[in-house]
């Protein structure tokens, strides 16, 4: 199973004891400040040196900060383009991607939860955020067997069945659905931190067939398009890709937040790396 | 023009023309997955191709379904105006037809060979079809029939406009030996029962193409003047002269017996029915323009008469079409990527 290393650029406000910097007092290495034996009556952290120096005379404690654990979670799309099976299956890398984050959240000692919609809440898919060490089994079994199947819309929702507590949320789809409904999203989401995983396939963009008549079917909207594939059709194509992926890093950006593209299989490294401030997947 | 009026032979498998729709309705066969097709760059020419391709499988079940049907036009009378004269071409059939042409004056030889067909001298039969082929092939707009007699008279075509039926009718006269026996006043008689019950439309001709003469008896020569006059006839002879005789008009030195001969009474006969008469001496290569002369000399009036449309068959057109757009659809399913690579 696959680990990666991720940290926030905030204080954690949980209560349990964690890896990450919080703001709550307690035992910790970080140090605040001091404050009167008489308010805060802990005598194993009576600071003598600063007591002598202390010009009202008080016996001064000093205070410090605990580190604390942090709500993961997974908010997954289900909708049916995840189902597309190119050069890998999706969804295998969807998988891949919830057992490295449930793995690698228990490790860090965080709570790890897991939400997945497609046009509504999968509620059979649904794993409330739990310190639990069986968390990444449960998600993963959960997933199992399932099919991805209609549209994104359910996304939405899922906003309100997130933690109330500031959350590290790996968003995981591929981001078929309009820039309007992903800032409305966003905006949603303004509240945790995002990592948006964007998962897509080399066959969507690169690996186009040269040259041929195909009849192409949106699993999503059941749509179909008849499509004659040629050279300059091609290069359009693979043209409006990088477009759509400009976009989507334009529309990120403006919400204060780094893409992470997946578009072969994924890698705990790189992600790792992203966190650390790598831009590598970001373009 | 008739209006066009379609029947079908089979109509029951008119049932399964809906069957034709079924191209037009989206189906899950050959189709390739992928994930938005917003991704997919707006492109005319596939939208285009896509539909082409759905119409033209719904045509191959619709011609299909319409050649099983028997599709057909069924044989309907049609209007045609003509302009001219109606003609009926009325042929000698007889033996003496198959004889050689000679040169005035000569005797008939004994040759070998078979009758008429002597190497440098053409029968006197294929000269009148020569000469009838010539006649209505100058005259293209006349409507023409065309009877055939010899011990009695051969209606083989009625009043038509067409040049190959007319062209194919004369040659058809050749095939065959003729009959021994001429009698050309119910050749007369048959030729001229065309103009009956026949409104009058327009100048009427009778063109009569023989090697001799008759002797009709007094009742015949009464009917004749009676029905040439009654339906308005006029009468053009183009005589073929047979060996020995001394053609139809008199000359000076003619004998008795000459003046008596079978051409030259049927001749003064014709002269004296009061119709417009005309005779002509085939050995006289000038006679024939001068005949197709003097015919468009009268009046050519506009000629109306009826046709029977054949029954016309779109059967093997359907199939046609069907074959042509399976062999498009074939092409089109040979491009087909049904894998992503």
């Amino acid at each position: 199973m696959q680990e990666f290393h991720y940290k926030v650029h905030w204080r954690a406000r949980g209560q349990r004891q964690g890896f990450h910097a919080a703001t709550t007092q307690g035992s910790g290495m970080e140090f605040v400040g001091h404050a009167p034996l008489s308010g805060y009556s802990d005598p194993r952290r009576i600071d003598i040196r600063a007591s002598l120096a202390s010009p009202t005379g008080d016996w001064l404690v000093r205070l410090h900060r605990t580190r604390a654990a942090l709500p993961v979670c997974v908010l997954l799309d289900l909708s049916a383009s995840m189902g597309f099976a190119g050069v890998r299956r999706k969804f295998d890398v969807v998988e891949a991607f919830v057992a490295a984050a449930g793995f690698s959240a228990r490790r860090t000692g965080d709570a790890f939860g897991l939400i997945a919609a497609d046009d509504t809440i999968r509620e059979q898919v649904w794993l409330p955020v739990t310190h639990a060490r069986s968390a990444v089994q449960t998600a993963l079994t959960r997933l199992e067997g399932v099919t991805p199947s209609g549209g994104s819309a359910g996304l939405l929702e899922a906003l309100h069945w997130l933690p109330r507590t500031r959350s590290l949320v790996f968003l995981v789809s591929d981001f078929h659905f309009p820039l309007d409904m992903l800032s409305s999203l966003l905006d949603g989401l303004a509240h945790h931190e995002v990592v948006p995983i964007v998962v897509w396939d080399g066959a969507e963009a690169e690996r186009l067939p040269g040259f041929g008549l195909i009849e192409l079917a949106d699993p999503e909207t059941g749509r179909h398009r008849t499509v004659l594939m040629r050279a300059g059709l091609r290069r359009r194509w693979i043209e409006r890709v990088a477009q759509r992926r400009a976009d989507l890093c334009k529309c990120f950006a403006t919400h204060r937040t780094r893409p992470f593209f997946v578009d072969g299989a994924f890698e705990a490294d790189a992600l790792t790396r992203y966190f650390l401030g790598d831009d590598e997947h970001a373009r | 023009m008739a209006p066009i009026n379609l029947a079908f032979s089979e109509p029951g498998w008119l049932l399964s023309a809906p069957l034709a729709l079924l191209p037009l309705l989206r189906r899950d066969a050959d189709t390739v997955n992928y994930s938005w097709l917003a991704l997919v760059p707006p492109d005319p020419l596939s939208t285009a191709l896509g539909w082409l391709l759905r119409i033209v499988a719904a045509a191959v079940m619709l011609a299909i379904t319409l050649g099983l049907a028997g599709l057909h036009r069924p044989q309907v009378p049609v209007e045609r105006v003509g302009k001219g004269a109606e003609i009926v071409l009325l042929l000698d059939r007889s033996r003496s037809m198959d004889e050689p042409l000679l040169p005035k004056g000569s005797q008939p030889a004994l040759y070998s060979g078979r009758r008429g067909e002597s190497a440098d001298l053409e029968s006197k039969g294929r000269m009148a079809r020569r000469l009838l082929s010539e006649f209505s092939a100058n005259r293209p707009d006349d409507l023409l029939a065309l009877v055939l007699f010899s011990a009695s008279p051969i209606p083989v075509m009625s009043f038509t406009q067409k040049q190959d039926m007319i062209q194919g009718a004369i040659t058809a006269g050749g095939v065959g030996k003729g009959l021994s026996e001429t009698d050309m006043g119910r050749g007369l008689l048959a030729a001229a029962d065309f103009f009956d019950q026949r409104a009058y439309a327009g100048s009427r001709l009778i063109l009569l193409v023989s090697d001799g003469g008759a002797q009709l008896e007094p009742g015949m020569r009464e009917r004749l003047t009676t029905v040439l006059k009654r339906n308005r006839i006029g009468l053009y002879w183009i005589y073929i002269r047979s060996a020995g005789a001394r053609g139809i008009r008199a000359e000076a030195g003619d004998s008795e017996a000459m003046e008596s001969a079978p051409e030259r009474s049927l001749h003064r006969f014709f002269e004296g029915l009061g119709i417009p008469y005309r005779a002509y001496e085939a050995e006289d290569p000038e006679a024939l323009k001068r005949a197709i002369s003097d015919v468009s000399r009268l009046e050519n009036l506009p000629i109306q008469y009826q046709e029977m449309l054949p029954r016309f068959d779109f059967a093997t057109r359907c199939y046609a079409v069907a074959a042509v757009g399976c062999l498009l659809l074939f092409a089109a399913a040979l491009m087909r990527v049904r894998r992503w690579p």
